[in-house]
């Protein structure tokens, strides 16, 4: 049994990040209109960074999701973050 | 013959006069008057309009709004430009009225897809973005619509005044 959570356990793990990355740059860089009602891509490259893991890129991309009408959803935040990264943050 | 001749010369002049002035016309405008320039448009836009009023006029409430066809956009544009007193070409008046439809009125265009940022969102819980979200989708028409973004902002510059922070217009961003 033990053994079993571990190995179940180990699985999620390793689909964390994957999920995470799961999301459509295309379709992201399409919902990003939105964003730059307000700002520019300047904010992205910033002199001191203050994202600097892409779960603290994905908080960020949520938290200003929810500031929408309507919201960005799950899958919207997944591609948005995809796009962010595949042009701006790079993280692996 | 003769006769012939000269009303030959008198055609031909003509068509010389007539492709002057479309070159003159073409030198003084680079874009065709059919093909509206709404890059050209915005940057005139933001020189010559926005030094006496702001942007936020278009988002009136279209109740209140003396625009509410293309062409009263036009007609709002060409009127406004003449208060300027510069002298506007018809391609330029063309151009603003252009921008303008794309960036806000979308006469003919269909929705933009794009969602708005909730004015003073940083300022709420999530509870309370979801209330509003609510709020609008449940409004009948465009009327009850304004009416609900009209006291939303209201409550909003007050809170933010009562913490003692601005709020960005129109976007009502928090100003660091």
């Amino acid at each position: 049994m033990r053994p079993a959570v571990v190995a179940l356990a180990g699985v999620l793990l390793a689909a964390g990040p994957h999920v995470q990355a799961a999301g459509d740059a295309a379709k992201g860089e399409k919902l990003h209109a939105s964003c730059l009602q307000c700002h520019g891509t300047e904010v992205y490259v910033p002199p001191k960074r203050k994202v600097k893991t892409l779960a603290a890129l994905r908080k960020e991309t949520a938290r200003w999701g929810d500031h929408y009408n309507p919201a960005f959803s799950k899958a919207e935040i997944d591609d948005l973050v995809a796009y962010l990264n595949r042009d701006f943050y790079k993280f692996p | 013959m003769r006769k012939k001749s000269t009303g030959r010369s008198l055609h031909s002049q003509r068509a010389g006069l007539a492709a002057a002035t479309a070159l003159l016309a073409g030198l003084s405008a680079p874009a065709p008057a059919l093909a509206q320039d709404a890059a050209r448009g915005k940057a005139l836009y933001e020189t010559h309009c926005l030094t006496c009023h702001y942007e936020r006029i278009h988002k009136r409430d279209p109740s209140r709004s003396l625009v509410r066809t293309l062409p009263q956009l036009r007609v709002e544009v060409a009127r406004r430009a003449e208060l300027t007193k510069r002298r506007f070409s018809v391609e330029d008046l063309e151009d603003i009225a252009e921008y303008l439809n794309q960036s806000h009125y979308r006469f003919g265009l269909g929705p933009t897809g794009a969602r708005e940022l909730i004015y003073g969102g940083e300022l709420m819980s999530a509870a309370e973005r979801e209330a509003y979200r609510r709020d609008l989708a449940g409004a009948p028409d465009a009327a009850a619509e304004g009416q609900v973004r009209r006291q939303h902002r209201e409550r909003l510059r007050q809170r933010a005044h009562q913490r003692g922070v601005e709020l960005s217009e129109p976007a009502g961003t928090l100003r660091k």
